[in-house]
């Protein structure tokens, strides 16, 4: 396909932020979804009290060990936890709220009306594809991380402390968190359009990925920028997770909650943004096919 | 959507509300106020004349809080030696020696708490050169609480001081008196953590008295008799060390490994000691010596 001239990924960026600005329900699964992490995180805070040590003694117990049980070895462990229960959360609930941003933004794209519970009631129907979809989706991210992993057990394994092998090294192993967020850039781009083909087109979801597959193969860069502009943001979550900021995590152990919620907080704005823009540019290529 | 926001910021709330209320005098709120303490505590401790009276009365505080609030956790103890800590730090021995006094009122069944209070007055009254008292206190603990952790590092403590204050007399008798106590304890407790914990005083002992010999026999008794995977390799490393860096020679070592793949035939470590052997072996025949510069002044 063929973009139009004046089509690039910082005026679709720009677009997409001034289309939820003023028809802000799109940004409403968002922010349901951004509830239900905020409460499961709440709950996991108390897991080491009554009554939820009830449940959490004998697996944190029994994974981790009984310190973790105590202050303020707990928000040692809380990041962990957490990012087990966002998997779950992604899967079952997180895609689908997003697969009903993306029918909120087409319908007002299409200017035709529409309620949040409309589109819960219309995206409900897809949601075996969408929980395929969500499944893999995480699957790969999970998968590349894993070989991510891999990569940087042999990179321990290099003796030089200086030259090339050592630049090699340093960058595979202090690069990691960045090497994760561009993993999870690289998966939503190549998945970018199947939401939108499932519940826009109402195909099935091999379709969709075939059909998805097609469209990426020809705008790879121009998506992957797309994705890239908003995620950049992101950065300032890996900031706080750096080593740099080891000495406040250690001196004030809540400091793992302030982090958590701050990224939870922008991956709203992340997500309304990539999902609009991308949504945007689907609906763009349908028109011009 | 305003009215969406505002649910779920009032769900939020209601949760943590809820659950704080549910759980407000739980070991966990106590081992937060302790942490958050001990940690304003320690960056005091390193200059505790900049500390005004009022700070050090808001630490206290913390700790009386725990001592009261909490009083049916395992915490409350913990809270009561604090407390006196907190007017160690400040120089106030006297007021630090009340509360630990105390302690012997509020857990007079709790031995290892007692032994640390006894010993806490002790170094009170170290503080303020009053040795005198102070052994009054250690004496008190080796009496009343000998085998606590506290108990089994005082016969050591004792001997490490007089040899500090060079009193040759007090401690040869200290020294008689501590391995006549952890050989009997180590006979007496061989199947409980006891025994092996005053073999390695013992150990220790000897090693700080520079009885080398002595020590690799403990440490070779401890090897036979614990053969597990936590103590072993450290008790073979010791040996190792002692016998080419002190003793040079390695005799000793050589009995021991071979008395324990004789005890234990199929210990894992049987094949490493078993090279170990040979290696000491062909050092002796090449009469190999490692010399061990000592520390220039």
């Amino acid at each position: 396909m063929q973009n139009k001239p004046n089509l690039t990924p910082v005026s679709l960026f720009k677009a997409a932020i001034n289309t939820y600005l003023s028809n802000p329900i799109i940004l409403l699964p968002l922010i349901l979804l951004t509830f239900i992490q905020l409460l499961i995180l709440e709950l996991l805070y108390f897991y080491p009290r009554y009554p939820l040590l009830i449940i959490f003694k004998p697996i944190v117990t029994r994974i981790w060990g009984e310190m973790y049980l105590h202050y303020p070895f707990n928000f040692a462990l809380l990041p962990e936890l957490f990012s087990r229960l966002q998997v779950i959360i992604y899967v079952l609930v997180g895609a689908f709220l997003n697969a009903v941003t993306v029918e909120i933004i087409a319908a007002v794209n299409s200017d035709r009306k529409i309620t949040f519970s409309s589109a819960l009631r219309k995206t409900l129907g897809r949601y075996v594809h969408i929980l395929v979809y969500a499944a893999l989706s995480i699957g790969s991210l999970i998968g590349l991380s894993k070989i991510y992993g891999l990569l940087i057990q042999r990179a321990m394994k290099i003796g030089s402390e200086t030259g090339i092998l050592a630049a090699i090294k340093n960058t595979i192993i202090y690069g990691a968190p960045g090497a994760e967020l561009l993993i999870g850039i690289i998966v939503t781009t190549l998945l970018a359009f199947t939401l939108p083909l499932i519940i826009v087109e109402r195909r099935n979801i091999f379709s969709a990925l075939a059909q998805n597959f097609r469209y990426i193969l020809r705008s790879f860069i121009f998506v992957f920028l797309l994705v890239l502009l908003p995620t950049i943001i992101y950065g300032l979550i890996l900031l706080l997770r750096s080593p740099f900021m080891a000495p406040i995590s250690q001196t004030i152990p809540s400091f793992q909650i302030f982090v958590l919620i701050s990224s939870i907080l922008l991956t709203i704005f992340i997500d309304a943004t990539v999902l609009t823009a991308t949504t945007m540019y689907y609906l763009h290529i349908k028109e011009n096919k | 959507m305003k009215r969406s926001i505002l649910t779920f910021i009032g769900i939020l709330v209601g949760v943590y509300v809820i659950f704080n209320l549910i759980d407000s005098r739980s070991e966990y709120v106590a081992e937060k106020i302790i942490w958050d303490t001990n940690q304003k505590l320690a960056k005091a401790a390193r200059n505790p004349e900049a500390i005004p009276d009022n700070v050090y009365a808001q630490y206290a505080a913390q700790y009386s809080k725990v001592i009261k609030q909490f009083g049916r956790t395992s915490l409350a103890p913990r809270a009561a030696i604090l407390l006196g800590d907190v007017y160690l730090i400040k120089k106030d021995n006297t007021t630090a020696r009340k509360y630990f006094q105390e302690i012997f009122k509020l857990y007079p069944e709790n031995k290892e708490i007692l032994a640390e209070a006894a010993m806490s007055i002790g170094k009170s009254f170290e503080f303020e050169n009053n040795w005198g008292e102070a052994e009054k206190y250690y004496e008190k603990i080796l009496a009343d609480y000998p085998t606590t952790a506290i108990g089994l590092n005082v016969p050591l403590y004792l001997v490490n001081h007089y040899r500090a204050v060079k009193n040759a007399e007090a401690t040869a008798v200290a020294t008689e008196r501590a391995i006549k106590m952890y050989k009997n304890m180590a006979a007496h407790n061989a199947t409980t953590p006891l025994g092996i914990k005053a073999l390695n005083n013992l150990t220790n002992l000897y090693i700080a008295l520079e009885r080398w010999t002595d020590a690799v026999d403990t440490m070779g008794s401890i090897l036979i008799k614990y053969p597990m995977r936590n103590t072993a390799p450290i008790m073979i490393k010791g040996i190792n060390q002692i016998s080419l860096m002190y003793l040079s020679d390695s005799t000793k070592a050589v009995a021991i490994y071979e008395d324990f793949i004789k005890k234990h035939p199929k210990h894992p470590l049987n094949d490493p000691l078993k090279k170990m052997i040979d290696s000491f072996n062909t050092l002796k025949s090449q009469n190999v010596k490692i010399k061990v510069e000592e520390k220039k002044p």
